[in-house]
């Protein structure tokens, strides 16, 4: 891969990778700390790594990126309001569904909601995913398939909160 | 076909039937395990939610971009001035100045760290004040004998250098320099070889002998080949490097390495040339 190339990579995955970023770690700094920690060892490697391959290296760089950045600072507690510009505020009556799977996701277990936010948004195979996580094709299913549930049963218990109100 | 479902696994089976990737086998398989596990099939095969992508936007790329070096009109010229002007010292100077000492192929090539500054070993200029074409180096404390004259050109040998290299050792690699190479490692790796992590030092533009030639925290030019040329090579390959535009720091550096060099051998020639009129 050459700088151009780079530079393409930057402008087609930039933002996908901050939305990834930010959808776990809800927090815009340390968001766009790994969208810069992951070009930058992208770039150090640039010579050696196949333009076609470079979103996974992406992705696989920001997901190891994100585990340390999760576990050394302990923050998932310290959840931001979203950040997206087509998010709902506070002022609606009952939350967008959407805006309660974003909330739910950051309640999911880390292998769980890295695994259906690269299914769901970056229309990443399964055994991609396992590439890019380091879990076989039927770990990152399962994963998969938990996470939904917990996001459906979160749906479902706003539902029943909508319902009982008066 | 017998699958292997089990408590680890089903729920991976799940996935795949609800999108529709099971056999009717297979299926029938997974409904019988569901239900000797006592749970609810219907519940478990409900319809899913999937995420929806939110808009968002990381508003630094310009930043994350690299650039590409461009080489300013003025290096080029500048380089292209000092690789001539080096081919022409290179071609002119040691003709008149050095003996033919031996072939070329005969000597080791001389490196610059092995050079002891205390032995004294310096060549002098001794200058044939009536004719100007014998005018040669002679050998310290030894003799006074004038070699051969030779019409053949004159190249200088690993002792004749000596001295140079001597003076060369000290030089210290400019702050501009240095800024340049910085910028270079950071920007275009395609330079990282040339340069001297350690102590960003200047070095020759080979990639098998820039890490032998490392002086801690000193910047020098290393002669390979015995051959004073040695160094108009260098520069042509930086200025090579400049034409194709690939590097800024290749063509400034080799333009300030050339004059730096260069006044260093003009310094030491006058030296040596004072000291043998006081003599």
């Amino acid at each position: 891969m050459d700088r151009s190339q780079f530079n393409q990579c930057v402008e087609q995955y930039a933002d996908r990778l901050f939305r990834f970023a930010f959808s776990s770690l809800r927090n815009r700094e340390q968001a766009e700390d790994v969208v810069q920690e992951s070009f930058a060892r992208v770039w150090e490697k640039v010579k050696t790594i196949d333009f076609a391959k470079a979103k996974s290296y992406l992705f696989t760089t920001a997901h190891h990126a994100m585990i340390d950045e999760v576990r050394h600072q302990q923050r998932f507690a310290n959840v931001e309001e979203p950040l997206m510009a087509n998010a709902k505020t506070t002022q609606n009556a009952y939350p967008d569904v959407n805006e309660v799977l974003q909330k739910a996701l950051t309640l999911l277990p880390e292998a769980q909601r890295t695994a259906v936010l690269l299914r769901d948004y970056e229309g990443y195979s399964y055994q991609e995913i396992g590439d890019i996580t380091g879990m076989s094709e039927a770990q990152v299913k399962v994963n998969i398939f938990r996470a939904r549930t917990a996001l459906k049963n979160r749906l479902k218990s706003i539902d029943n909160l909508i319902d009982i109100e008066p | 076909m017998k699958t292997n479902i089990t408590t680890d696994n089903y729920e991976a089976y799940l996935l795949d039937y609800m999108e529709g990737n099971l056999s009717p086998d297979e299926a029938e398989q997974l409904k019988a395990f569901v239900a000797a596990q006592g749970l609810d099939w219907n519940e478990l095969t409900e319809e899913l939610p999937h995420l929806e992508a939110p808009v968002l936007a990381y508003e630094n790329k310009e930043g994350l971009k690299k650039k590409a070096a461009v080489v300013p009109l003025y290096v080029k010229i500048a380089s292209a001035a000092a690789a001539a002007g080096l081919l022409l010292t290179i071609g002119l100077w040691p003709e008149k100045t050095l003996p033919k000492v031996e072939p070329i192929a005969n000597l080791k090539p001389i490196e610059v760290s092995r050079i002891n500054t205390n032995e004294s070993i310096a060549l002098i200029p001794r200058r044939a004040t009536e004719n100007p074409t014998t005018t040669t180096w002679a050998k310290a404390n030894k003799t006074n004998s004038t070699p051969k004259a030779s019409n053949k050109k004159q190249v200088a040998s690993e002792r004749d250098v000596m001295p140079m290299l001597a003076e060369m050792q000290a030089i210290e690699a400019p702050s501009s320099i240095t800024s340049q190479l910085l910028l270079a490692q950071t920007t275009e790796p395609d330079y990282a070889p040339y340069i001297m992590p350690d102590s960003h030092a200047l070095a020759s533009y080979t990639d098998d002998d820039y890490e032998e030639s490392s002086l801690g925290g000193k910047g020098f030019l290393r002669i390979t080949d015995g051959k004073y040329e040695s160094l108009g090579s260098m520069i042509q390959e930086g200025l090579q490097l400049a034409k194709e535009e690939i590097n800024l720091a290749a063509a400034d550096l080799a333009v300030k390495t050339f004059y730096r060099v260069d006044d260093r051998i003009e310094e030491a020639k006058e030296r040596w040339e004072k000291r043998h009129e006081q003599e």
